[in-house]
């Protein structure tokens, strides 16, 4: 069966819950964001306006995806950007590979990007003798230590500055030790403001594509985003193919609703509204300008009606932030690109109900995620939704690896289960052994521990109902 | 106006940055040049002052100023905005509701000496100070315009334990000097 290559999160989670650093550096970091998120937003009334509309918004342009992406194509072409389209992770990669090799590129700065995460760019392009070097402080910390987003708006909240002032002085040439932030800071700036005046070309993400001006928005706070787009010779855009809206007028109330939720910041320090390459005359900034786009499963999740309603996520981290199960076990623990809620229902969906079962049923389904998504996501439904499709083969259902999830202990339970409810003298030959030494049975024993272990095995009654019923005399049973 | 003004200054000031209003070109320009010396602004390496065309500078006797200030360049390339101190140039709008500058960067030079230098000294009319968001989004085409920034206070991080640092890749310092006469022309 597959059970024995899931990838096992109650066991990556029950680690975690052992490192109490790791849960400190998380609760910390989440009630900050919790808190300051907010303060920004002192009236419920505004948010819930917010919110209603930026799931309009959203929802709309996904109603007109394959329109609105036409339109996009032709406009950012019209303006100078060279459009690819990708279905698979590995077609992105060559794709990028093949844009550096024909300018003969050996360096790539990039700003932060989940998409290329996705795509495990950087594994990619250094088998390919290609160095990709993240310019994110915190993606910039993780790569240093070969490690992978904790969150994905903060990717190195897992450390805290005494693990990262230890890995600064061993990693970095020349560094001293020092546990102030700001000192830390300023030598990762160092080495980084040589990459970038060296890098032979620029990645970012996108946070929103404008269909109407073929326009890529780009929300940061640091300034590597505006660097990686305008320094370097090249600059090549990753973006999923969800990330398109109708006009620069959708843009403001999602801009304004994406950064209050994800770092509670009115707005961020920067927001780049980036159509075109190089122009005539111009001495410096980009002389190409390439988007890929990525499919990677989305088109099947497009397909399905209710499950569509995950595209409309803006990548916050909120549902995160508010998770009891992530602030407990980090982002690691789901061993998955996407941690926390929204990559309880996108990760199943893109590598297989089956082979991530263990991701649907990691959530207690509080609902708290569903609560503060700013584009009203809705993440429990869903995570019940899938919860059947990984056990079932419903018609006309497209989710990836469907059924795939069922197990032959389950079924046989189920099949027993069956047989004892229709026959009613097995059902009593059952019922009394349960009353009389299902007591007896350890809660450590097999088939019941899973159960037990987090809860208090229940106690069988001393007679079961029909026997009780009959000792009274009541007639017809 | 001068309501709008203490708006943008309050939200502006609330993001680190730094805002000083004059009434004339003439009370602006005398606080850049001071500001520049002040600053150790020379012609030693590593000590110039990049400064991107605008209306507040094209009309200025520009080699007057080189001779008060050595090191300010108007010739403006990578190496030399990646080897300055101070970078200047002007914005076209700012947002009172957030404090934010607003910049049509089509030009690269512009990009590159707010970004590059680690102080960015930021030249805008007061009239140009709008309520939101949305009135700039009104009057912008970025079908028409390359790159627009929307800068709002200095280059920050909370990447580490989420303890706020300013100046990561950008400037570490944002100085907004407004104008009160100061033609612009609609980016």
């Amino acid at each position: 069966m597959h059970a024995d290559t899931e990838i096992k999160f109650r066991d990556s989670a029950a680690k975690a819950l052992l490192d109490p650093q790791l849960r400190a550096n998380f609760r910390r970091a989440m009630d900050g964001l919790i808190f300051k998120r907010k303060a920004q937003f002192p009236n419920p009334r505004d948010l819930e306006d917010l919110r209603d509309l930026s799931t309009a918004i959203r929802s709309r342009s996904l109603l007109n995806l394959p329109a609105l992406l036409e339109q996009f194509e032709t406009q950012a072409t019209k303006n100078g950007i060279q459009v690819h389209w990708a279905e698979t992770c590995d077609q992105a990669n060559e794709l990028i590979l093949g844009i550096l090799r024909s300018k003969g590129a050996k360096t790539l700065v990039k700003g932060k990007s989940m998409v290329s995460e996705e795509m495990h760019l950087n594994a990619f392009l250094e088998e390919h003798g290609i160095e990709a070097l993240e310019s994110d402080l915190g993606e910039y910390i993780i790569q240093l230590d070969g490690e992978t987003p904790s969150h994905i708006i903060m990717p190195a909240i897992h450390k805290n500055k005494n693990q990262i002032a230890r890995q600064f002085s061993q990693k970095i040439k020349d560094a001293k030790y020092t546990e102030d932030v700001d000192e830390l800071t300023a030598m990762a700036r160092k080495v980084l403001r040589q990459k970038f005046l060296d890098a032979d070309a620029g990645l970012s993400g996108v946070n929103f594509a404008v269909a109407e001006t073929g326009t890529l928005c780009l929300v940061e706070n640091e300034g590597n985003g505006r660097m990686s787009t305008h320094v370097p010779p090249i600059h090549i855009a990753v973006m999923g193919l969800e990330k398109v809206v109708a006009t620069l007028e959708d843009v403001a109330p999602l801009y304004a609703i994406l950064t209050r939720s994800a770092t509670g910041q009115a707005v961020s320090t920067y927001f780049n509204l980036i159509t075109a390459p190089r122009g005539a005359g111009e001495k410096d900034g980009p002389q190409e300008m390439h988007l890929v786009i990525l499919d990677n499963g989305r088109s099947r999740i497009y397909a399905d009606p209710q499950l569509q309603a995950t595209l409309r996520c803006i990548r916050c981290g909120a549902c995160m932030n508010h998770c009891p199960v992530y602030t407990r076990v980090g982002g690691h623990a789901y061993e998955a690109v996407y941690p926390g809620p929204i990559g309880k229902i996108l990760t199943p969906q893109t590598e297989g109900v089956g082979v991530r079962h263990d991701l649907i049923h990691g959530s207690s389904l509080c609902g708290a995620c569903g609560e503060v998504c700013p584009v009203k996501i809705p993440i429990p439904e869903i995570l019940v939704r899938l919860r059947r499709e990984a056990t079932h083969e419903d018609v006309g259902s497209q989710v990836n690896g469907k059924g795939t999830g069922r197990t032959a202990t389950e079924d046989w339970a189920w099949r027993l289960w069956a047989l004892a409810n229709k026959r009613p003298a097995l059902y009593r030959v059952i019922t009394w052994f349960a009353t009389r030494f299902g007591n007896a049975l350890p809660a450590g024993a097999p088939l019941i521990k899973d159960w037990t272990r987090t809860r208090t095995k229940p106690v069988p009654a001393r007679r079961s109902l029909s026997e009780r019923v009959r000792a009274k005399g009541v007639p017809h049973v | 106006m001068n309501a709008v003004f203490e708006a943008f200054k309050t939200r502006a000031e609330a993001v680190s940055a730094e805002v000083h209003r004059f009434k004339t070109r003439e009370e602006g320009l005398t606080f850049i040049l001071g500001f520049l010396k002040d600053a150790g602004v020379s012609d030693a390496p590593e000590c110039g002052a990049v400064w991107a065309a605008g209306t507040f500078i094209d009309g200025a006797a520009k080699d007057d100023l080189k001779v008060k200030v050595p090191g300010i360049c108007f010739d403006i390339t990578q190496a030399a905005s990646a080897a300055s101190k101070v970078g200047i140039s002007q914005l076209d709008w700012a947002i009172s509701a957030t404090g934010t500058l607003v910049q049509d960067a089509s030009a690269v030079d512009k990009r590159l000496v707010s970004t590059l230098p680690p102080i960015h000294m930021a030249v805008i009319g007061t009239e140009r100070i709008l309520a939101d968001m949305g009135s700039v989004l009104e009057k912008l085409r970025p079908e028409q315009l390359n790159y627009i920034s929307f800068i709002t206070g200095p280059s920050r991080t909370a990447d580490i334990e989420r303890v706020l640092t300013i100046g990561v890749h950008g400037p570490e310092r944002l100085i907004i000097v407004v104008v009160d006469e100061l033609q612009q022309v609609t980016a």
